[in-house]
């Protein structure tokens, strides 16, 4: 089977949102390929689930150090954007991906697993959950959607499904400054002791973390080689791309008037 | 597993008729399939929704999932209670786990859902 490859350069956040967006409804509909998207972010950018309180992130503190915040259309909690890049598939049950929430995040989690160990990081799907559920920071909290590195989280993921159509985004995280993520996220010195004690980057394990374009490869070949495909470099069609112009609205928060177009609940 | 006297469709949702009122909500294979649910985003009291289409949203392990209506009305009552304990639905998915009522417009939309021997069977192929 064929996927589409797109490689994007830094993005501003809500596009980036809104690309994602716009090839899951092309895939709904039948009229794209499964996709692996590989993209960074223009600034640093705080992610926040479909569903999460705005609240959970101090957007004073965002507005001062130029960090952007947009939601995300997939589930969980917050996630700071930076040194990383950053993954999204977009497949579904006719691609044989299967519909159970686990399950399918078994198959496409295979692939990162592959790809981490590929760079000599000896990653595994976590088995067990644990963390701070109630934590507005995705990586204090890990899940059966994340990998890890023995007791620690190396990468979170996050899912959205579409009838028979799923978009899965996560991260392969360079490094991280973890006193500024505990900042932005609210975090009390408990809380940000268990940030350091339970993550792990990829800069933590190597020492000198790959750079974009090894990134690329690795990741690249993990899926081929995981879910036995081919990857053909592409682009948006003309209809994803006016959707993805008409969306990124809609993923944009406004830290100045606190407003957005999307939704804000728990 | 699959109470008899329930219709199902294919999204899994299952449908409860009395007294002309449609009582939905998301079977058992439904919500294993999901796993631990964190979050039920239902509509108002008061909306109108079609057969077919998304009436909400829930979230389990981080994955966001469409709600879908098997049958046409207006809603006339929501499941607040699911608001602060969204895991009733796993933990009784056709009972204190009930979504949203319904006062259908066409109660005929019924006769296209499956009774219980037809979704086991739609179950057992997806699985």
């Amino acid at each position: 089977m064929k996927w589409r490859l797109i490689i994007d350069g830094p993005v501003d956040g809500a596009r980036n949102m809104a690309v994602d967006r716009a090839v899951l409804y092309a895939h709904e509909q039948g009229e794209a390929p499964p996709t692996l998207r590989l993209y960074r972010w223009r600034v640093p950018t705080v992610t926040l689930g479909k569903f999460q309180r705005i609240e959970d992130v101090d957007t004073a503190l965002c507005e001062r150090l130029g960090i952007d915040i947009v939601r995300r259309p997939t589930g969980g909690k917050g996630v700071l954007h930076d040194d990383e890049v950053t993954y999204s598939v977009i497949s579904g049950t006719r691609d044989s991906l299967p519909r159970g929430v686990a399950a399918s995040y078994r198959v496409l989690c295979g692939a990162l697993v592959e790809a981490y160990r590929t760079l000599g990081v000896d990653a595994e799907l976590t088995s067990r959950p644990c963390g701070e559920r109630g934590s507005g920071a995705c990586y204090l909290h890990a899940t059966n959607a994340d990998l890890s590195l023995g007791a620690a989280k190396l990468s979170g993921s996050a899912q959205v499904w579409h009838h028979d159509s799923c978009l899965q985004q996560g991260s392969f995280v360079r490094t991280r400054d973890v006193e500024r993520e505990a900042r932005v996220f609210r975090l009390g010195e408990a809380e940000q002791a268990a940030l350091i004690q339970r993550t792990v980057t990829l800069g933590d394990v190597l020492g000198e973390p790959p750079d974009d374009r090894v990134l690329h490869t690795v990741v690249t070949e993990a899926f081929e080689r995981t879910l036995g495909i081919v990857m053909e470099p592409g682009v948006l069609s003309e209809a994803e791309r006016v959707v993805a112009d008409k969306g990124s609205a809609m993923f944009r928060v406004d830290t100045t008037t606190m407003s957005e177009v999307g939704k804000e609940r728990k | 597993m699959y109470p008899k006297d329930l219709k199902y469709d294919c999204e899994h949702e299952w449908v409860k008729v009395e007294g002309g009122v449609a009582i939905i909500g998301i079977s058992h294979f439904a919500q294993d399939q999901l796993g631990e649910v964190v979050y039920v985003d239902l509509p108002l009291a008061g909306d109108s929704v079609n057969a077919g289409e998304s009436f909400g949203e829930i979230e389990s392990v981080k994955s966001v999932s469409e709600l879908f209506s098997p049958v046409t009305g207006e809603i006339v009552e929501v499941n607040d209670a699911l608001g602060d304990a969204p895991e009733i639905v796993n933990e009784d998915p056709y009972g204190e786990g009930w979504m949203i009522k319904i006062t259908m417009s066409d109660p005929s939309e019924l006769d296209e859902l499956m009774a219980v021997d037809e979704y086991e069977a739609f179950i057992a192929e997806e699985a």
